[in-house]
């Protein structure tokens, strides 16, 4: 069976190869024979890594600890559900898993063109860039991480699974990530392929549109949920910790976010096509910049995964030759970019877009400083930094919060409408969610103002939209509106929460302003292989009364005491409690109360929504465009 | 941006080249000199051992990552902080933290914790006011995994 599927990989690299070589024939013929070639092999190639994934997966579910990965990845007694997602709980897995997702858009991508476009030439020259691509990863497949090594003897038994990653956030974290940074790839094929082809116009924008949304959407939520995974499982109660491998993520969602606005900035007269060839040239090269820093192991990172430096020297090549090569391209055939000559008069409110996309380049700017001065510095002197959240919140904070003002700029010139639809709703709404979360600094205050800014604006320009029936705008007014959420969410939790630590007897109460913990009972018990106490304890928050049942436990064999933190989420906080130390008959019961946090995902996920709706539309209706 | 019509000779395009070089040179480096104030250092016990780091770290009073693994039997609860030690196999390091640990925390996870150095009566010690669990995909330090080895032959 194995042996089957690594055949098959080798099949899927030969067809590709055998795309490549039609498509040039295609190129020099424009004969549609050669363009009928290349789906085919492209189609197979598709069939092939699909056949040939599907196999690695058998091969986990059922232990097949011949295979490499499966050894070190996999265990008899793991659940048959982690059994199926560890094929992506490890390196060589997880690339091809990238390899199968790169298959798939590209899958994809030529029915969509064939659908759409009808130049032979431009299609040719997708179909051999992408070609291209696919064997450039196909190699890195093959012979740097492959995925089919073999064990022999065949071992009895696995290494497991490391147990953090024995969870939902695996199941869901790498693929829905992979499909942002894998979609990015099908905007540099075809800008290069428009660039190749000698001609770029308007039509690249709606081209590429739909793609950058898509891959900007997923990223959002694969972004998100890597989040939300760390929020629970790594550090408690940080949802963000400016982690190297965390930027580098923000880097192509960054730059993505600055093309969808270009893009938006070209709709009407085409003054910025220039822009959009060099920002997705470069949205690329973060995606790949971000997995040969993650896959090299020159980062200095709480996420550390295996390192190798061959994979890392081939993956900066193929960053360099890819990315330099597409600059060389740009360079080469300026003169066929059909730029407008922008006589027309810039409107306002296509000046607050460019400043946004500055705005957005800029923090981008700041990420991208923070992850390489370090890996810099310790290549020239040789001390090991990692930048400290100061730095982030001294420029990346500020810049955001500017850009977030600026995000509701809309075209409301009545003043009295002003007044009536947002105003006096932000002025109400600000002072109904401060009272809601009892705020009482100013700045917090301000905070929450400028979030729910964007939130009004966003569902204010929306309700205009639908009411022209113009749903073209309606997935980016959504985003805004889930960003408004987000900032909420962030604002909430930075700068509210809060923690309370109570002596307590059994019986015993004790009161903080706005919080009574009480320890009702204490018991205490055995288990398979160790000794519990486990405390009922009620926390009352305002009218709210809440039951916890934290436990802590000493391990018989080694000694080893644990805490086990009991957690409730609301929507409006997030509460958990741990036992501390016990002083006679005096137990410590720490509380912790996380505010908005839910806010952070759900805005998260309705920026997702919006921009995978927005793209769906797009893909759907582009000849009617 | 700019009205494109506004570069009609070649001076004024060359002049305006040239100032948004110099604009993007100084941001960098006002980025960078701000990156300094925020630089965190990061060591592992080996290092912070070498005399010279250790008495600028303490005498500079910084705030420094220290990673490594938690040394097993180290792990103690006490008057609401948790003590424990972190290893690199060579040297080790006292911490002391009182917060939630995060919940993969445990003895053989590599971990990194942020903090400073301090003297204190029973020697130095490494006071974290964070805890990070290391994300790893071969969680098993050494000894554990020659551990597991041990108990899978019986």
């Amino acid at each position: 069976m194995v042996e089957l599927a690594h055949i098959l990989l080798i099949l899927s690299f030969a067809f590709s190869n055998f795309q490549f070589v039609s498509s040039l024939f295609c190129i020099r013929t424009n004969d549609v024979n050669y363009l009928k070639y290349c789906y085919i092999s492209n189609s197979v190639t598709f069939f092939c890594v699909s056949i040939s994934f599907l196999i690695l997966i058998y091969s986990f579910v059922s232990s097949d600890f011949s295979v490499k990965i499966v050894f070190e990845n996999s265990h008899y007694l793991m659940p048959n559900i982690y059994k199926f997602f560890a094929v992506w709980g490890n390196h060589e897995g997880s690339m091809f898993l990238w390899v199968w997702v790169l298959n798939l858009t590209g899958f994809i991508l030529w029915i969509w063109l064939e659908r759409n476009n009808s130049d032979i030439k431009f299609k040719s020259y997708v179909m051999s860039i992408q070609a291209l691509i696919y064997m450039i990863f196909f190699i890195y497949l093959l012979f740097l991480s492959n995925p089919f090594s073999r064990l022999f003897p065949v071992p009895m038994q696995g290494n497991d699974l490391n147990p953090l990653l024995q969870d939902i956030g695996l199941i869901l974290h790498p693929p829905i990530l992979y499909i942002g940074y894998v979609g990015v790839s099908s905007i540099y094929i075809l800008v290069i392929a428009s660039l190749f082809n000698n001609h770029i116009d308007y039509k690249l924008n709606n081209l590429i549109r739909p793609w950058a949304l898509l891959s900007w959407s997923f990223l959002t939520l694969g972004i998100a949920l890597g989040s939300w995974w760390a929020y629970y499982e790594l550090g408690w109660g940080g949802f963000w910790f400016w982690d190297p491998v965390e930027n580098i993520s923000l880097m192509p969602w960054l730059i993505l976010g600055a093309l969808l606005h270009t893009i938006l900035l070209n709709r009407k007269d085409n003054k910025f096509q220039k822009w959009v060839v060099i920002l997705s040239i470069g949205s690329f090269g973060f995606s790949l910049f971000g997995s040969f820093l993650v896959r090299s192991g020159i980062l200095n990172s709480i996420h550390s995964f295996s390192s190798d430096p061959l994979r890392g020297i081939y993956l900066m090549g193929i960053f360099f030759v890819l990315i330099a090569g597409g600059y060389l391209l740009y360079a080469v055939k300026y003169n066929y970019i059909f730029n407008n000559s922008g006589e027309k008069q810039t409107k306002f409110l296509d000046k607050v877009l460019i400043l946004k996309v500055l705005l957005i380049l800029t923090i981008l700017f700041v990420v991208v400083i923070a992850t390489v001065y370090p890996i810099f510095l310790e290549f020239l002197t040789g001390y090991k930094i990692s930048v400290g959240t100061g730095y982030f919140e001294t420029t990346f904070v500020p810049l955001s919060i500017f850009i977030l003002i600026i995000m509701g700029f809309i075209t409301i010139y009545n003043f009295k409408k002003f007044i009536y639809y947002i105003l006096i709703p932000l002025i109400l709404s600000t002072i109904y969610v401060c009272w809601l979360l009892d705020v009482k600094s100013f700045i917090v205050v301000c905070g929450i103002a400028i979030s729910l800014w964007v939130c009004i604006t966003a569902l204010y320009n929306l309700k205009d939209k639908i009411r022209k029936k113009s749903f073209f705008a309606i997935g980016g007014l959504i985003s805004h509106f889930g960003a408004g959420v987000l900032a909420l969410g962030i604002t909430g939790t930075t700068t509210l929460s809060k923690d309370y630590i109570a002596n307590v007897k059994v019986g015993e109460s004790k009161k903080f302003d706005e919080v009574i913990v009480s320890l009702e009972k204490l018991h205490t018990g055995v288990e398979n292989n160790y000794n519990f106490l486990k405390a009922e304890v009620k926390v009352k928050i305002k009218d709210k009364k809440y039951l916890f049942y934290p436990e802590k436990r000493k391990f018989s064999n080694r000694g080893m005491v644990t805490v086990e933190t009991a957690i409730k989420h609301t929507l409006l906080y997030d509460v958990m409690v741990a036992i501390g130390n016990i002083d006679g008959e005096k137990i410590m019961i720490k509380v912790y109360k996380k505010s908005m946090v839910t806010w952070i995902w759900i805005g998260a996920f309705i920026m997702f929504l919006g921009g995978f709706i927005s793209s769906l539309y797009r893909l759907r209706n582009r000849k009617k465009q | 941006m700019i009205k494109l019509n506004i570069f009609k000779n070649k001076k004024v395009y060359l002049s305006s080249v040239l100032i948004s070089l110099i604009l993007i040179t100084l941001i960098t480096i006002f980025f960078i000199i701000n990156l300094k104030e925020y630089i965190v250092y990061f060591y592992n016990p080996t290092e912070i051992h070498k005399k010279e780091i250790l008495q600028n770290s303490l005498e500079s009073n910084r705030t420094i990552r220290i990673g490594g693994v938690v040394l097993n039997d180290s792990v103690m609860y006490e008057n609401d902080k948790v003590y424990f030690t972190i290893t690199d196999f060579s040297k080790q390091v006292k911490v002391v933290y009182s917060g939630i640990l995060p919940s993969l925390f445990r003895e053989g996870q590599g971990v990194v914790a942020t903090g400073k150095m301090s003297v204190e009566k029973c020697g130095l010690i490494f006071k974290a006011n964070e805890i990070l669990a290391k994300h790893d995909e071969q969680y098993l330090s050494k000894e554990e995994y020659e551990q597991l080895k041990k108990n899978y032959k019986k």
